[in-house]
């Protein structure tokens, strides 16, 4: 006997309720949901549980092992942080969309099968959807739709692989996969479009800094970690996902450096450090996955609270480009100040959270001899450092005073961002009590010299390099505009697609229209005047043409003219036609 | 000073604010910039000729 709910069942159920409640009421559910879910997940032990027939398999509504408990344990606090950030917000659809959304994440990482997960999965998405929607502005519109669309082709790419997979396999176990059949390809793809992956990735970029203000904190935190759980689950060791990754965490910092908007800048941010996560995934040792899961883990603490840091601006100035912000820190010191700890922690200073996470998986890339990945992950490090370490607070607090006075952020928003930025700080330097929650046992020592020493390198040249950059005026302005990257394809691409489209399809519209309806049309009509005298007339003419036996056409054609009117055939042509009758029944017969 | 601007967008501020943030070169820094970038290329070089 269980005495505990299914793990998700606790957020989504009780999101859908929230609607029947107001005012403190509301703002007290929102609060309680994520804490009495996470107590009935302490009740779970190890082990597979609510398990019913379906179909020819079963499904599994929570497998509970330590990979799913620790992606359990982090989606619960940082449902609750977000509902600590969010407490002001009175409006049902976000309220609803973001609790529905973390319940749908946690339904995700504890399914037992792959009917389950794509449930859950597809509930992402819808869920997400509501959350970009409701910033009710016509961008938000735009990047919610394209959103909605690329997810739906990607959930649609992982059923397709997964009814492929069970056909083959006879099994619906969400378990190890694997690359080398079709399905297992489509259930790769199909993640990999959650995962944000190179050329799949546009719609994070597109949507994220469009969703509302709390949303865009939600946003951050599901919907790439579900996928990064799915991966580890699925493909460990995939040789794929170190050119991926590597992909993913180097390419990234051009587009953040000369991004204008702070929270797309972020959005980068978010690709670069799940590229880490990917690597670590793709080299598949113990030492990589824990690294991978656990810079997921801090991840989501130190981008949530750069994310919150930003929103926080944004709801007191109203603007979030670099070009409108700085000199802020006199305004909002305490946001400044969590805001350089999120930097710091994303940045992997030692004694923050990033530090003992990204190192693992940069010791991972050295111990199996891939000194090509371990460059490129070195070079990412130094990108997130410059964008997201300095950049964010650099322009958003300090850099040239934009003139803006207003208030510092409400204690609620306050409060969410200093338990995120403690917990950063704590999780840097006591980094024990994360290791022991990772799936393989650990004694990893992030806080060896070698490891402290190349780390500050890296940041004070780094930082060099962007304060040089920056005085020489080397360094790019920032411009109001909107970069497109791999967005091209549909932003512009499919307009010429469009117009391709319209020119050929159309044009064999018209052809059609004026062959078969204007003109084949009209000649049925003309031949079914007379049809009997129109196939004496043709077969005569081919008759004479054929034999070559000159005659009078006209003439003829005459006389069968008036025969046809006054229905006066002769019996010859009443036998050829019955000839021809009967000649078609039976080759009708004989070919059925 | 307004308190909120929760429902703002972007977009909103499109003719708002400067189009464009420069960053003027103070001077002397472009020199150093060269000179850093030379003796970081020198030392890289000497770091994967000693380690490779």
């Amino acid at each position: 006997m269980i005495n505990a709910l299914p793990p998700a069942m606790i957020l989504i159920l009780g999101g859908l309720l929230i609607p029947l409640f107001k005012g403190r009421t509301r703002q007290a559910l929102l609060l309680l949901l994520p804490v009495i879910s996470f107590i009935n997940l302490l009740q779970l032990s190890h082990g597979s549980y609510w398990i019913y027939p379906f179909l020819s398999d079963q499904i599994i509504l929570a497998r509970v092992d330590k990979l799913s408990l620790i992606f359990g344990y982090i989606f619960h606090l940082v449902a609750f942080l977000s509902a600590i950030y969010a407490l002001h917000v009175d409006d049902t659809v976000q309220n609803v969309a973001g609790t529905v959304y973390a319940g749908a994440a946690i339904g995700a990482v504890f399914a037992g099968d792959m009917f389950t997960l794509f449930v859950f999965w597809e509930m992402l998405t819808i869920s997400a959807t509501f959350l970009i929607l409701a910033r009710r502005t016509e961008r938000a519109l735009g990047a919610g739709f394209r959103y909605f669309m690329v997810h739906v082709a990607g959930g649609l790419c992982l059923l397709a692989g997964i009814i492929m997979h069970v056909s083959e396999t006879g099994s619906a176990a969400f378990d190890l996969i694997g690359l080398g059949t079709t399905a297992s390809w489509l259930i790769f793809v199909g993640i990999g479009v959650n995962c944000a992956w190179p050329f799949l990735h546009p719609w994070l970029t597109d949507a994220y800094p469009e969703a509302t203000i709390t949303g865009t904190i939600f946003l951050s935190a599901f919907t790439t970690k579900t996928a990064i759980y799915a991966l580890a689950r699925a493909f460990p060791g995939t040789e794929e996902l170190i050119f991926i990754g590597g992909a993913m965490a180097a390419f990234p910092i051009f587009y953040a450096v000369i991004e204008n908007d702070l929270r797309r800048v972020l959005a980068y941010s978010l690709i670069n450090q799940v590229g880490f996560m990917v690597v670590g995934i793709g080299i598949g040792t113990a030492l990589s996955i824990n690294g991978a899961v656990a810079h997921a883990f801090n991840d989501l603490l130190f981008k949530g609270l750069l994310f919150m840091t930003m929103g926080a601006v944004m709801y007191r100035t109203g603007k979030i480009n670099a070009t409108d912000l700085g000199g802020l820190y006199k305004s909002m010191p305490w946001t400044c100040g969590f805001c350089i700890v999120g930097a710091a922690s994303i940045s992997a200073f030692p004694l923050f959270s990033g530090f003992v996470s990204k190192s693992m998986v940069m010791e991972a890339a050295a111990h199996g001899d891939m000194r090509w990945l371990w460059f490129i992950l070195l070079f990412a490090s130094a990108g997130v450092f410059h964008h997201a370490g300095i950049k964010i607070p650099f322009f958003a607090f300090f850099s040239h005073d934009s003139g803006i006075r207003c208030k510092e952020a409400p204690p609620h928003m306050l409060l969410a961002m200093g338990i995120s930025a403690v917990l950063c700080i704590l999780i840097g330097c006591f980094p024990q009590y994360l290791y022991s929650m990772l799936p393989y046992a650990t004694d990893y020592q992030p806080y060896s010299i070698s490891h402290v020493l190349a780390q500050s390198q890296l940041l004070i040249f780094s930082a060099l390099a962007f304060t040089l950059l920056l005085l020489a005026g080397i360094y790019p302005a920032e411009i109001r505009s909107v970069n497109v990257d791999a967005d091209w394809i549909y932003r512009k691409g499919s307009r010429q697609i469009y117009r391709f489209c319209k020119w050929a399809f159309n044009g064999i519209n018209d052809w059609a229209d004026r062959i078969f309806v204007q003109q084949f049309t009209k000649l049925l009509a003309q031949f079914f005047e007379d049809p009997g005298g129109n196939l004496q007339k043709y077969s005569y003419r081919l008759w004479v043409e054929g034999s070559g036996i000159p005659d009078d056409q006209e003439q003829v054609a005459k006389q069968i003219d008036s025969r046809s009117r006054s229905a006066a055939y002769p019996v010859g042509v009443g036998v050829l036609l019955a000839v021809v009758i009967l000649a078609l029944v039976s080759l009708l017969l004989y070919l059925r | 000073m307004t308190d909120t601007h929760e429902q703002d967008n972007n977009q909103d501020h499109a003719e708002d604010g400067p189009m464009i943030l420069a960053h003027e070169p103070v001077e002397g820094y472009r020199t150093i910039f060269y000179i850093c970038i030379t003796i970081g290329i020198l030392y890289l070089a000497f770091v994967f000729w000693q380690t490779w």
